[in-house]
């Protein structure tokens, strides 16, 4: 077979010498005529050469679209401009073939044996020695029950993002501007479909159901980008996703990164509903990205649910964070995120900005952290046990016993407690010729709330995350290894059921490496482990933003337990999270 | 893009052996001096031939990516598009695998050249947040 590579050169040498001997024969000649004979000459050679270069490389194209060993998988592949792939197809197979090409997904199914870490902490139950905030902390009563269940190690199987989706492009008219759509449903592959009310998950949303991933319809151009209608990842987390290997892994850095309070929810990087996307096109390696969500919300306090979605803007349902049938754990209404990147040989910078407006963390406030909870659920205005808790209860009985409100939290009322959060963070990432991609990541994230409130602000800190990722053997086998730091809060809640008044301690750093190997294209079997380190008061976990099955530090209690500290599934600070997990991925 | 290949003769050796002594590049269009240090020929320049060369077009160098990438044994590539421009290789469409985008990205540059491929890949990561 004729070597392109080496044809090139012997063509340029052809031509060297091709114009060098005539240059010989012509060199003499005096006439003008001559020359330009001479000229016609050697315009109709350079055409030739030309042709013959044409040729040469449409036969290397062809050559090159029939790979020698083919692998497993569809017969697709990156297509180009050309499309010489299909070039042999029929029009309707080529029409059938085009209609796959917009099918892709994943299934992934590991088996984790994870621990919880928190088997022997001890809590006593706290208070204030003059009953109220600024006086000395005191214990009041007796050692408090230890954890409930099996918190130590346990096995169990994880669907880890497995999905199906449809995405295509319909060109209108004979305009350069694309009408796009995207269509994806998540699966569970080792249970039942369902709501995803998990003992520490409360959703409404439900695995296998169409709509449940990026979901959207738009318009693109190659001229000004690109707009999306639907249901997304906002740029703050996408802009940042190539920095974070660890997509599925117990160790994807959403553990800490963008994650305010800890446990499974990520703040700053959960999918919104209600959400127009612009995404520019690169010019000189700088492109950006905006997004806007809609709240849709009618409550003032963001209560409830947005208007058409099954949950809180935010994730969770209502009812989640130990109050009851509210938006009250984190329910915001509308959103704005922004990023803007540049990229160069292998260099990435990356800067993002997300901001959600007026957040409910009453769950923060008058939760289980305030004498008023056990009133207000069990003997509330709604009556005994109504399961009934709102604003409305609260501010009754705050006006009638004003004095009480400094006992359980000071100054506490509606106007300072549903506040703006706002999160930034600054990204560089190097990609190595020889297959080594180095990230590095900082955040910022912040709670706009008056200083008598700060000392329940756990939603305000910074973190760090550092990354390694080296290829090896033509990529057939991919090591990476992460570490993420979550620094002090400005205050805690008190949230989980051994939290020491007397100590700030709430950094956390999660280590984590994985290992995946490739049978093929498609087909990847990995390994990896993470472990959480937390110090007292913190309770950050494993498997949060990647992996299906978390691994967090709520023990097994499941009846209602309320002394002000925690209720519901109790959560144990301090807790060390361990585990490791293996598993198969498939891609399409 | 075209790239002007400049031969300047000395007469004498063309004449005997056929062969030039001093090349140069320059771009299309541009006129052709003699290179920096050449001594100034003895007798005056009586030729001055221009042959003219294509880079590679935008078509091959397209194909060329796209099929270093299907025949690569473990990069998934079904949902990537390579385009060419100006000898600018634009790399898009969808990949979920972290580890695909850096070797994507790493066999572009190698076949069009640092600086001359723009990522326009979205990478949508295999990862549950639950909703």
């Amino acid at each position: 077979m004729f070597n392109v590579k080496l044809a090139r050169p012997v063509m340029v040498a052809l031509a060297a010498c091709a114009a060098t001997c005539t240059i010989g024969g012509v060199v003499h000649a005096d006439d003008a005529q001559d020359t330009q004979a001479l000229k016609d000459q050697m315009r109709i050679m350079q055409q030739q050469m030309q042709e013959l270069q044409n040729k040469l490389d449409s036969m290397s194209a062809r050559q090159a679209a029939t790979p020698a060993a083919a692998p497993s998988g569809p017969p697709m592949g990156a297509s180009s401009s050309t499309g010489t792939a299909t070039e042999t197809m029929s029009p309707l197979e080529t029409k059938f073939n085009n209609f796959l090409r917009g099918f892709y997904g994943a299934l992934d199914v590991s088996v984790d044996y994870t621990t919880k870490g928190i088997n022997n902490p001890v809590a006593y139950p706290w208070g204030y020695a003059s009953g109220a905030p600024g006086s000395p902390y005191v214990i009041t009563g007796p050692q408090k029950a230890t954890p409930y269940g099996r918190v130590g190690w346990l096995g169990a199987m994880s669907s880890n993002g497995s999905s199906i989706g449809y995405r295509g492009t319909h060109r209108i008219g004979t305009s350069d501007v694309d009408f796009i759509y995207q269509v994806s449903t998540a699966i569970d592959m080792v249970a039942a479909p369902g709501l995803q009310n998990t003992w520490t998950k409360s959703s409404n949303t439900v695995q296998g159901a169409i709509g449940l991933g990026d979901t959207f319809l738009g318009f693109q151009s190659h001229s000004w980008g690109k707009v999306k209608f639907g249901e997304m990842y906002m740029p703050y987390k996408t802009s940042t996703d190539r920095l974070n290997p660890f997509g599925t892994g117990l160790g994807n850095y959403a553990v800490i990164m963008g994650n305010t309070g800890g446990d499974n929810r990520v703040e700053f990087g959960t999918r919104g509903d209600d959400v127009v996307e612009y995404n520019s096109p690169t010019w000189a390696g700088f492109s950006f990205d905006v997004a806007y969500q809609f709240g849709q919300q009618i409550d003032p306090n963001s209560d409830l649910q947005p208007l058409g979605s099954p949950d809180c803007n935010g994730s969770n349902n209502p009812g989640s964070g130990n109050l009851m049938l509210n938006c009250d754990d984190g329910g915001y209404n509308r959103a704005y995120s922004a990023d803007i990147k540049f990229e160069t040989h292998g260099l990435y910078l990356v800067a993002a900005y997300e901001i959600h407006k007026q957040v409910n963390r009453s769950s923060d406030g008058i939760g289980a952290n305030s004498p008023y909870y056990q009133y207000l659920v069990s003997q509330g205005p709604k009556g005994p046990n109504a399961g009934l808790l709102d604003w409305s209860d609260y501010e009754a009985y705050a006006a009638e016993y004003p004095g009480a409100a400094a006992a359980g939290s000071p100054a506490y009322n509606t106007a300072v407690d549903v506040a703006d959060e706002w999160a930034m963070k600054f990204g560089v990432q190097y990609a190595f010729d020889f297959g080594l991609s180095v990230s590095y990541l900082y955040e910022e994230m912040h709670r706009e709330v008056p200083p008598e409130m700060e000392f329940q602000n756990e939603r305000q800190r910074n973190g760090m995350w550092v990354a390694l990722e080296q290829s090896f053997w033509d990529g057939r086998d991919v090591l990476a290894a992460g570490w993420a730091h979550a620094g002090a809060t400005v205050g805690d809640p008190g949230g989980q059921h051994n939290y020491n008044p007397n100590s700030t301690g709430d950094q956390s750093n999660m280590y984590t490496a994985q290992w995946w190997h490739k049978l093929d294209k498609q087909l990847t079997v990995y390994f990896d482990v993470a472990d959480t380190m937390n110090d007292g008061n913190a309770h950050y976990d494993i498997g949060a933003g990647g992996h299906g099955i978390k691994t967090d530090c709520h023990d097994a209690t499941h009846n209602q337990f309320v002394d002000y500290s925690s209720a519901g599934p109790t959560t144990w600070g301090g807790c060390h999270d361990l585990g490791v997990s293996t598993g198969v991925s498939y891609k399409f | 893009m075209a790239i002007t290949l400049c031969m300047t003769m000395r007469p004498r050796l063309a004449r005997t052996l056929g062969v030039a002594t001093v090349w140069s590049l320059s771009s299309a269009g541009a006129p052709c001096a003699p290179a920096a240090g050449d001594t100034p020929p003895a007798e005056p320049m009586q030729r001055e031939i221009v042959v003219t060369a294509t880079r590679q077009s935008d078509a091959a160098m397209a194909n060329k990516v796209a099929d270093a990438l299907r025949q690569n044994r473990y990069i998934f590539s079904d949902h990537v598009t390579v385009t060419a421009d100006n000898g600018v290789v634009t790399v898009g469409g969808v990949v979920r695998d972290l580890s695909d985008l850096f070797a994507i990205l790493r066999l572009a540059h190698r076949i069009a050249g640092k600086g001359r491929v723009v990522n326009e890949i979205e990478f949508v990561p295999v990862d549950d947040d639950g909703n």
